[in-house]
């Protein structure tokens, strides 16, 4: 352990899994066992590509299902992810975190209806929240689950999928933007599913990630279908350099995303959400 | 009023004997302007130079600097955070200057600190120069507005030692510990001195943070940005603009450095993520996004304004965009009703 938080532990790539078509799944194994993260679901973590740079990524996994590993979802998109997509598994890369606030789990619990909509790769923040309700299936209420990309080659996490579905009270919603041969799943946005679903808003509770755009749209189709802006629960993301509240980039209004966030309600964004 | 005076020449000697131990920075000449340098010798004070062109940041926190470092040795991969240590003296900085440091304080020193900026500021005492003494280079200077944010010619409250001019001698005030100990090897005598007439500045009230968060939405942002080119150097020439940015090189070596450099609010990527999305994307957005941080944001995280008034952006901006004038546009928007 060390006391300068801009300095990453190193780890070791354990397992590099193909998640989709660009997006990998990197586990990493701490060096220094004493760097494990503790951590909570929607906190994240800065990977480093050592040599070219850091980005941040949401922690992937619930700390539960980890096994000490710190689990990042990356998408195949910049300078840095393309540096990690080239890297072979037992390739050492740099670790900082955790950062950030959680999901409020505790509030989730009891018999309020939880609706999870991601988008992409917008679902990789969501699933340890996913996993700690299945975990403590009878401390949460129903749940719905709202899965989309453009393609069902971008669809992350597809093999829990049945998983997920087959859980008491919950409902699985799968849908791509565009198939293509193979797939004989839904086809449309995911806000198009969204109002033919119409859930209620009567104790319910959404929480969302995925491209801006997509936000964008699923917040307006919430709002249409009765959802308080205080029912609503995002994650954002920005450009970052040091997850401390030092590098002056990731504010939304007077708050940082890397430390009043990533997670918000929408009541407490909604005044200064130049993002959308 | 009776201080204690000390002379130029035996402030030049002082500093001739700090020289060995410490680094020194201070106002020298330069060709077109005068600038905060590390010095060689005491010769190279500007003793009547005004505002520095540059701030006093980048010996706090430089333009650019390795914050982690990789080598491969015996051992494997390791990882350091090289920190500097060395004492230095700002010397001749001005209150404004003084203030910029607790400005930046507030942010960089809170829990984490910022480890680089933290072990040179513990390394620093600051011998400031009063604004308004008798000589040249008194101040005010053109743009300056220290009052607005708080501030005030005579500020003693964010340095360590506080020299005022009469001429060739200058009134001493240790203000802190650390001052008293940098001056102990100073001589000084006591001598009878008028106080000195307070200035005369143009009063620019500050508008609370309820007007600017009534003006996120103005077309105001819109016509400031039709002006701003974009060219950043309002960002580089403040002294209390922090944002940086981060990335890696390799060294033919094999060692790999992580460096952190100033970036700026102003650039049209600054805030553009991979995949192109860009929550910032016009002038007008990244202009409002300047000065909420400085009037709004801020001062509701840290308690006072990202701005000392040194008014060097005033004057440096290509196409005159004045700050004063942009805090003046909120105050007079907050007096008209909506």
């Amino acid at each position: 352990m060390n006391d300068n938080p801009f300095l990453p532990a190193l780890a070791r790539l354990a397992e590099i899994r193909d998640l989709a078509t660009g997006i990998k799944l990197f586990r990493c194994e701490f060096i220094d066992k004493g760097a494990e993260l503790h951590y909570r679901p929607g906190q994240f973590g800065f990977l480093s590509a050592i040599g070219v740079g850091e980005s941040p990524f949401g922690l992937a996994v619930s700390a539960a299902r980890s096994g000490g590993l710190a689990e990042f979802a990356v998408q195949r998109i910049g300078t840095v992810t393309d540096a990690l997509h080239e890297l072979q598994p037992g390739d050492l890369v740099g670790v900082r975190g955790p950062m950030g606030n959680c999901f409020p789990m505790d509030q989730l619990k009891g018999d309020r209806r939880i609706i999870i909509l991601g988008g992409g790769i917008g679902l990789a923040p969501l699933r340890p929240v996913i996993q700690e309700i299945l975990d403590h299936r009878d401390e949460y209420g129903p749940l719905e689950l709202f899965c989309a990309a453009r393609s069902p080659e971008l669809l992350v996490f597809r093999e829990e999928f049945a998983e997920w579905g087959a859980a008491p009270r919950t409902t699985m919603h799968v849908t791509v933007d565009k198939g293509n041969e193979g797939w004989t799943g839904q086809v449309g946005l995911i806000t198009q599913v969204l109002a033919q679903v119409a859930p209620s808003p009567g104790n319910a509770v959404a929480i969302t990630c995925g491209p801006p755009i997509m936000i964008k749209f699923v917040l307006k189709e919430l709002d249409r279908l009765g959802f308080a802006p205080e029912q609503v629960i995002m994650t954002l993301e920005s450009k970052m350099k040091c997850g401390l509240g030092k590098c002056g980039r990731c504010n939304v209004g007077d708050q940082y995303i890397c430390q009043d966030g990533p997670v918000f309600r929408y009541d407490q964004v909604r005044e200064f959400l130049e993002a959308f | 009023m009776n201080q204690e005076i000390i002379s130029r020449q035996e402030l030049s000697r002082w500093l001739e004997s700090l020289l060995p131990a410490h680094t020194i920075i201070a106002p020298v000449h330069r060709e077109d302007r005068d600038a905060f340098a590390i010095i060689g010798s005491a010769g190279e004070v500007a003793w009547d130079a005004g505002r520095t062109a540059n701030p006093a940041k980048e010996f706090f926190f430089p333009a650019s600097e390795t914050i982690v470092r990789w080598r491969t040795g015996p051992a494997g991969l390791q990882v350091e955070a090289p920190l500097a240590t060395r004492p230095q003296v700002l010397f001749g900085a001005r209150p404004c200057d003084g203030m910029a440091l607790d400005v930046l304080d507030r942010l960089l020193l809170a829990d984490p600190a910022d480890p680089y900026y933290r072990a040179r500021r513990a390394a620093t005492t600051v011998v400031a120069w009063a604004c308004g003494g008798e000589g040249p280079g008194a101040g005010p200077f053109e743009g300056c507005f220290c009052e607005t944010v708080g501030g005030g010619p005579a500020d003693r409250r964010f340095v360590d030692v506080l020299l005022t001019r009469y001429g060739d001698d200058y009134a001493v005030d240790a203000v802190t510990e650390k001052g008293r100990q940098l001056l102990s090897g100073a001589k000084t005598e006591p001598r009878e001195l008028p106080a000195l007439t307070p200035r005369d500045t143009p009063e620019l009230p500050m508008p609370p943070p309820a007007a600017w968060r009534a003006q996120f939405d103005a077309a105001f942002w819109t016509e400031l940005a039709q002006r701003c080119l974009g060219c950043r150097t309002c960002t580089y020439d403040c002294p209390v603009c922090y944002c940086f940015d981060a990335r890696d090189r390799a060294l033919p070596d094999g060692t790999i450095e992580r460096l952190r450099c100033w970036d700026s609010c102003q650039g049209m990527q600054c805030f553009a993520i991979a995949g192109g999305h860009n929550p910032r994307p016009t002038q007008a957005s990244r202009q409002r996004q300047r000065y909420m941080h400085k009037f709004l944001y801020y001062p509701e995280r840290e308690g006072v304004a990202l701005c000392v008034g040194c008014g060097r952006c005033v004057v440096d901006c290509p196409v005159n965009i004045d700050i004063r004038e942009v805090i003046a546009a909120i105050a007079a928007a907050e007096r008209v009703p909506a």
